[in-house]
């Protein structure tokens, strides 16, 4: 769906709408109506009619003045005229320097030519250029010196740059000021007629060439210096420049009138046929045929409109200040209003006005706009003193009356001053390069000492206080950073000497009303300017009371940052943590911190030769034990060896034991205490041997199997050299079973399924073979089936597992136990409790059980050594502990001396 | 006879390297207990290929029909993710095969501590307060109830000295004055036990000690004489 979004409220409208249907804006900006026109639609019949009567047409005539300001050849007859006359007078001028301003303030001021460039510059950016033709039409209708100099000042600022223009400002001020009013009003007295026919010439004119850009930024600045100072770009009244502009055209249609009863009007082939109509037979009020409705081109319906107030935004934006924006806004929504095809009623009315040859004095019936009228009151109470040909200017340095009573003192300074060239280099020779800001306060020692000379006692006072401008009586002070102008864009009419003066001049303008801001301009406004504006109260309402600031104004206040902030809370990294809960960190951290470390060797004390001790003690211990052995009687008593319950209760279940019977013996011990279990278990594996029963050899150790068969061979081999076997141990009466994997599991299931626990023999080579299948095993299928289990073991956890895992299972089947002596305190509470049938721990028991089996072996000469070493041991033991309570009470005596 | 004498020679050497330590920890006593760890490894994983890994993973594998055949695919695939726990990254998943390990060591450890041990020693405690089948066996009534006695308040005294713990956290760390006099006993009995098991490794020690030294002297006369 194609809809038109308002460039004002930025809502959606048909298509087909021209204005907004909210907020009434127009869609469709005006300045590019004409552009959309196409070139080759054709004209209407009014406009053709208009070409084909005259012989040079007008609008090529004028176009072709303007943009070729020498070209003398194709202007018209009457405006050759009227430029000779102007020559001539300009030759007279010259010859009478003195009296060159009040003839030139016949002519239009420069600060109203401002104006009306401004105006024109609207419809220019509008596509149309009423002002254009109203000063134009007023070069046509004064053939006398002032209009004269006004087309040939218009040929000169097209080529010209504005700046020098602008530069006379002052020269515009002093010739405004001597002007006469009734001069004034006849300059301006035929420019409605003028206006419509010139602007019935079309877009040809508005072709005229960047030239007239130039005329735009000079009366630009004209306006701006009229209207900025005394009310800044954001409290332009909107009524104020509608009054103004109406009373141009006023003044303008009055000089028409004026320009065509001295001149007799154009000829009548230059001019259109209804412009001439309307401008030289007013009686005949048909003959301005205004086109109609369909027929009127867009260029035309936006040279109808500007008078409403209707300036599309066709100029460059970066050339237009906000304020102007905001303005050209304004006009735009109040133009809303006016049908774009009719003219405006106050337009018409002066139209009306110019037909009946009413005086420009008889426009108190004449009702304009709204906008119009604050403009207009505007420029009765203050402009309109420029017609009076004696008074004071408005923005002269003095108050009115003071301008009053001193008889026009501004124009006795104004009259002092040179009016050509040495002003305008007075303030060329100002530094340039840095313009203070628009509005700034100027003080008289800012100016240069020529401008200081050149001005009256009575303003450089006010160009002290010249910092604000008053509107209505309120002062408004401008900041800096407020202005709508950069640099680049004011010139220097808007430097702060200009400033100053204006500013000074405004002194006198109170009873301005001050200058509001439309809600929607409000809206508008950067946000940067109200918190500037806010910020700027907040700091002139602080004021620092205390401190190296003290009196200082706009100092921040340390509590409001102060107050927004607060201390960050702090979380302690500490553990909160009981003491018991350190307790146990600490004992967790020193067990971990110990765990892989290796255990520190401690040095020794040079003062204790502990290696001597050592070695002098081994030495006695190894005596003490060789003696015997090496030097001992052989003897085979035993005195004081004792037999105990659960020797002989081992001893009788050995002896229970029948030939041919297979008993399982696990040899679940380390190497390292083969020594003594072999002292210990040497007596038990010889009396099986003796006794003809078949061994099974098992181990749960990894070492196990190859100490079984150590042992195995060693007591066969001893009781085949006592004598006691007459043949070696046969191999089908002994099977090595091996190392039985898995621990206590591996018990388990040695006690549930000993086939699937053992499943091989324990063999060097690879050829394993079935465990079960050797003849030991025969008829065996369980540990029940094993006349005995006989556990060799160094370990009370080795030996505990053999009897939780298969106690329970042997029912019935003696276990025994042959244990080191280490493992006997552990142990002895299963012997004792019945759950081993027999129990033999350490050399004593081995010595007595081989004492008590009868067989053969060293164990009395191994008795002696034991018992001489055990000696020896007890006392070290003793004389450690004797020596050890000397140094505590030695120790404790020289304490108790000290 | 040769080889014999080698490996007689070879202990009587690593025999006296051993005894080196009188004079402190030196390098040739280190050699010796390194050698020793080394062979006891090296043997210990020969023994496990020959003795676990062949006959029961391997042949069953092989040779065995397809209930062995399952039975060991099993535990190879146990054994298979715990050799994941070699790598950090995938270690996580020999954690079945050490939870299965685990488990069934704790089952059977636990099993066999209450029924061989618990219930075993209770009930061996109260045999001796039988008097009558002390009378059997010819032992006094008096020294065997005395002895009765005697063993139950060891045990009993021995447990409450390791009742360490308070039931209100406001409750003074301190047992009860009777409980804390039995404790006293309780460490007693400890004590004597500890003490046993001193004079049992002692004794386990020299035992050793007068092997290793008829080993020695055992050589030295056969190579003297």
């Amino acid at each position: 769906m194609d809809e038109i979004r308002c460039p004002m409220c930025g809502k959606p409208n048909p298509a087909i709408a021209e204005i907004c249907q909210y907020c009434q804006a127009q869609l469709k900006p005006l300045g590019r109506l004409g552009d959309e026109q196409p070139p080759e639609q054709p004209s209407p019949d009014w406009l053709d009619e208009v070409r084909s009567s005259s012989t040079l047409p007008f609008d090529e005539s004028i176009s072709e003045e303007i943009s070729k300001p020498g070209g003398e050849e194709d202007i018209p007859g009457w405006l050759a005229r009227i430029r000779q006359r102007e020559r001539e007078e300009q030759e007279a001028l010259q010859g009478s320097e003195g009296l060159s301003f009040d003839t030139e303030a016949e002519e239009l001021p420069d600060w109203t030519a401002g104006i009306i460039e401004l105006e024109e510059k609207r419809e220019e950016a509008s596509g149309e250029n009423w002002l254009e033709r109203l000063r134009k039409s007023k070069a046509i209708s004064e053939p006398g010196a002032p209009d004269d100099k006004l087309v040939q000042a218009a040929e000169e600022e097209t080529t010209e740059p504005p700046q020098a223009d602008e530069d006379n400002w002052m020269n515009q001020l002093k010739n405004f000021q001597s002007a006469e009013a009734d001069a004034f009003e006849e300059s301006f007295s035929s420019s409605p007629a003028a206006g419509q026919k010139e602007g019935g010439e079309g877009a040809e004119e508005f072709t005229a060439g960047a030239a007239e850009e130039d005329e735009f930024s000079s009366w630009l600045r004209a306006l701006e210096e009229q209207v900025g100072p005394a009310s800044p770009s954001e409290n332009l009244p909107e009524t104020a420049v509608s009054a103004f502009l109406g009373d141009v055209d006023h003044l303008t249609e009055q000089k028409l009138q004026a320009f065509e009863s001295e001149t007799g009007g154009p000829p009548e082939g230059e001019i259109p046929s209804w412009l001439a109509g309307n401008s030289s037979d007013e009686s005949s009020r048909n003959a301005p045929t205004a086109p109609k409705e369909g027929e009127t081109p867009d260029w035309l319906k936006a040279f109808a409109e500007p008078e409403a107030g209707s300036i599309p935004p066709s100029a460059p934006d970066e050339e237009t200040p906000e304020w102007l924006e905001g303005f050209r806004a304004e006009t735009l929504s109040s133009a809303e209003q006016v049908p774009l095809a009719e003219k405006p009623v106050w337009l018409e009315t002066a139209e009306e006005k110019s037909e009946t040859g009413e005086p420009a004095a008889g426009e108190e019936s004449f009702e304009p706009p709204d906008w119009l009228k604050a403009f207009e009151n505007l420029t009765e109470e203050n402009v309109s003193q420029i017609g009076a040909p004696n008074e004071t200017l408005p923005w002269s340095g003095a108050s009115g009356s003071e301008g009053q009573d001193s008889g026009g003192g501004l124009q006795d300074w104004f009259s002092q001053l040179p009016l050509e060239e040495p002003g305008d280099q007075k303030e060329e020779e100002l530094p340039a390069s840095e313009p203070p800001g628009f509005g700034t306060e100027i003080s008289s020692d800012d100016l240069q000492p020529e401008v200081q000379n050149l001005l009256p006692d009575e303003l450089l006072p006010a160009l002290e206080s010249s910092a604000v401008f008053r509107i209505g009586g309120e002062e408004v002070e401008l900041p800096e950073e407020a202005t709508p102008f950069i640099n680049q864009e004011t010139s220097e009419w808007s430097s702060p000497g200009t400033a100053a003066l204006v500013g000074a001049g405004e002194n006198e303008t109170e009873d301005l009303t001050p200058a509001t801001l439309p809600g929607w301009l409000e809206a508008m406004r950067p946000v940067e300017a109200i918190v500037g504006g806010q910020a700027q109260k907040i700091d002139e309402e602080q004021i620092e009371i205390s401190g190296p600031l003290a009196g200082l104004p706009g100092v921040l206040p340390p509590e409001d940052i102060i107050a927004q902030y607060r201390k960050p809370p702090v979380y302690s990294a500490k553990l909160q943590a009981t003491e018991r809960q350190r307790a146990q960190a600490s004992i967790l951290e020193e067990l971990i911190r110990t765990a892989g470390k290796p255990q520190v060797l401690q040095k020794e004390n040079p003062e204790a030769p502990r290696l001597l001790v050592r070695l002098g003690l081994a030495v006695i211990l190894i005596f003490a034990i060789l003696y015997p052995i090496l030097f001992g009687p052989p003897t085979t008593e035993t005195p004081g060896l004792g037999i105990t319950t659960e020797i002989l209760t081992f001893s009788n279940q050995v002896e229970a034991l029948s030939p041919g019977q297979t008993v399982l013996l696990a040899v679940d011990y380390d190497a390292g205490y083969s020594g003594e279990m072999r002292f210990v278990a040497k007596g038990v594996i010889q009396r099986l041997i003796q006794k003809r029963l078949n061994l099974a050899l098992l181990s749960t150790v990894p070492a196990g199997p190859v100490l079984a068969e150590d042992m195995l061979q060693r007591a066969s081999s001893e009781l085949l050299a006592a004598g006691a076997l007459s043949a070696p141990l046969p191999p089908e009466r002994a099977v090595n079973l091996g190392y039985l994997p898995g621990g206590l599991s591996s018990l388990q299931e040695l006690a549930l399924k000993p086939q699937q626990a053992i499943r091989y023999t324990f063999v060097s080579s690879y050829e394993a073979k079935p465990a079960w299948e050797h003849p030991a095993l025969q008829g065996i299928a369980g540990l029940n089936d094993f006349a005995a289990v006989i556990v060799l073991t160094d370990s009370v956890e080795t030996g505990r597992a053999w009897i939780e895992q298969t106690g329970a299972r042997l029912s019935g089947v003696p276990l025994l136990l042959v244990t080191s002596a280490q493992a006997a305190p552990m142990l002895k509470p299963y012997a004792s409790s019945g759950q081993v049938d027999g129990m033999l721990s350490g050399l004593m028991d081995g010595m007595a059980y081989e004492r008590l089996a009868k067989t053969p072996g060293n164990a009395a000469a191994y008795w002696n050594a034991y018992r001489y070493g055990m000696y020896v041991m007890v006392a070290f033991l003793i004389s450690g502990a004797i020596l050890r309570t000397i140094v505590w009470l030695l120790s404790r005596r020289s304490k108790k001396l000290k | 006879m040769q080889l014999d004498f080698l490996w007689t020679l070879t202990g009587f050497i690593l025999t006296l390297l051993i005894f080196s330590y009188l004079f402190g920890d030196h390098f040739l006593f280190r050699i010796v207990a390194y050698l020793f760890v080394g062979v006891m490894a090296g043997y210990a994983a020969v023994l496990l290929i020959y003795q676990a890994i062949l006959p029961r993973l391997v042949y069953p594998l092989l040779e065995g029909g397809a209930l062995q055949t399952l039975q060991a695919v099993i535990p190879l695939a146990l054994g298979a993710l715990l050799l994941t726990k070699l790598t950090p990254r995938f270690s996580r998943l020999g954690n079945l095969s050490m939870g299965y390990l685990v488990g069934v060591g704790a089952a059977v450890l636990t099993g066999g501590a209450v029924v061989g041990t618990l219930t075993s020693q209770v009930q061996a405690a109260t045999v001796g307060f039988d008097l009558q089948a002390a009378a059997m066996v010819g032992r006094n009534p008096a020294g065997a109830l005395a002895e009765a006695s005697l063993f139950l308040l060891g045990t009993i005294s021995a447990l409450i000295y390791f009742q360490f713990s308070v039931r209100d956290k406001r409750q003074k760390a301190e047992r009860p004055p009777l409980l804390e006099a039995v404790a006293t006993i309780g460490k007693v009995f400890i004590a004597i036990t500890l003490g046993a098991i001193y004079a049992g490794v002692f004794a386990a020690a020299l035992t050793a000690l007068i092997d290793r030294l008829d080993f020695v002297t055992e050589f030295i006369f056969n190579i003297v004489f």
